[in-house]
């Protein structure tokens, strides 16, 4: 079933693209697939385009996609190895979800950072503590590796 | 390949005999002549046997040897008819007289068969596309009517030749496109939330919504007893069966299947 549903998002999503984002396979490999996503315009990373890598596990939708950043990017929910922290990707994954609204979910999570569940503690420190700091690092990233 | 053919027909000099009893001059009433035809018919069944026997092509599990038992079958229930038909009076002329007419389309039933047979051998490598096509049609007009004779034309006196394997080809990819095109063209609201497929047994949750019972199943025991969109608790004993989705499913499907059968004529 998963092929033909991964098809079918693949379909869904030449018909009908995201405004923000844009994904697809890398090669023949329909289980493994590139994406992007432009920075949203009220955001720091506002005119960065950031890669992102998905993998579709064979038991998929049951199973959440692996889904990690592939441009480096200053956030509190996203670590130096692209690992994304994001409840809908680990335990409040749904079968009803897609690519899609997955990336639909991440451009927001760009626009709002979840600071009281960090994976790197540091920047959510900054990002609480001293807001314009964190937007200033934010925007010098995405200068430095997405544009 | 074609000197093996030639050279088999040539044995059993296929046809020739098969036509004696028109060209022959057999007098008698119906039911003399009745016998000699039913003596050719025999003689034919015999001929495809051997026929089978040299090529290879008629072994148990082939398309030919299933016409073969379909022919057969029929011919025996024909007969049987034909009998009921005339309470069993066997002396009746008007039996007779019918009696030999079924005999001899029996004969050409035959006939055609070994006919279709020669021709086939001569490019066996797209026998088994056309065995597996053609069985499928033929059974199911055997089934659906009761005067096979009408069908009996465009099973068996077809030329079959290259292009008509190519058609045949070309017919079941086209059916297989228009499955895909059916699901592909489905308003969204047909499509299970899961799958993305066509509901075929939808269910519906106490949150409204509907799901295709399999696929929501492996959800509610893989991943959590929770309602794949709203999140709300539920089990599989809260489900109810959606009927009007499987309707409109169903709707769907034949108003689609009708349309595609229209653009093709």
């Amino acid at each position: 079933m998963s092929l033909k549903r991964i098809n079918k998002e693949l379909t869904d999503l030449g018909r009908d693209p995201p405004s923000s984002c844009s994904a697809g396979p890398v090669g023949d490999d329909l289980y493994h697939w590139q994406a992007s996503i432009m920075g949203p315009p009220d955001s720091p990373y506002a005119g960065g385009v950031f890669f992102l890598s998905i993998h579709f596990p064979t038991d998929y939708p049951f199973k959440p996609p692996k889904i990690a950043f592939t441009t480096k990017i200053y956030h509190p929910n996203i670590n130096s190895n692209g690992n994304i922290c994001l409840d809908i990707l680990k335990d409040q994954w749904s079968p009803a979800l897609t690519i899609s609204k997955v990336l639909l979910s991440i451009c927001s999570l760009l626009t709002d950072a979840n600071p009281d569940d960090p994976l790197v503690p540091e920047i959510a420190h900054i990002y609480k503590q001293d807001r314009s700091k964190y937007e200033a690092t934010a925007k010098e990233w995405t200068k430095k590796y997405a544009i | 390949m074609e000197n093996l053919t030639s050279k088999i027909f040539s044995k059993f000099s296929l046809g020739s005999k098969a036509t004696q009893s028109d060209s022959k001059v057999v007098k008698g009433t119906p039911d003399v002549i009745a016998q000699y035809v039913y003596q050719d018919i025999l003689f034919l069944k015999n001929e495809i046997k051997k026929y089978n026997e040299l090529t290879g092509i008629f072994t148990t599990n082939t398309f030919y040897y299933k016409v073969f038992k379909i022919l057969e079958a029929e011919h025996v229930q024909e007969l049987h008819k034909l009998k009921q038909k005339f309470e069993y009076e066997s002396k009746n002329p008007s039996f007779q007289r019918q009696l030999l007419e079924m005999y001899k389309r029996n004969l050409q039933d035959y006939s055609n068969l070994m006919e279709i047979m020669k021709n086939n051998y001569n490019h066996g490598i797209y026998e088994s596309n056309i065995v597996n096509y053609r069985l499928g049609s033929l059974l199911s007009d055997v089934s659906s009517t009761n005067d096979i004779s009408s069908n009996r034309n465009s099973v068996f006196s077809s030329n079959v030749d290259r292009t008509y394997h190519d058609d045949l080809v070309e017919t079941t990819l086209s059916n297989k496109e228009i499955a895909d095109q059916i699901t592909t063209d489905a308003p969204d609201t047909l499509l299970d939330p899961i799958s993305f497929n066509l509901f075929s047994d939808p269910v519906i949750t106490p949150s409204g919504i509907t799901y295709e019972k399999l696929h929501l199943v492996e959800h509610l025991q893989k991943k959590g007893k929770f309602d794949p969109l709203t999140r709300a608790p539920l089990t599989e004993s809260q489900l109810y069966p959606n009927l009007l989705v499987k309707d409109a499913v169903e709707d769907y499907i034949s108003s689609k299947q009708v349309s595609f059968g229209s653009q093709r004529l």
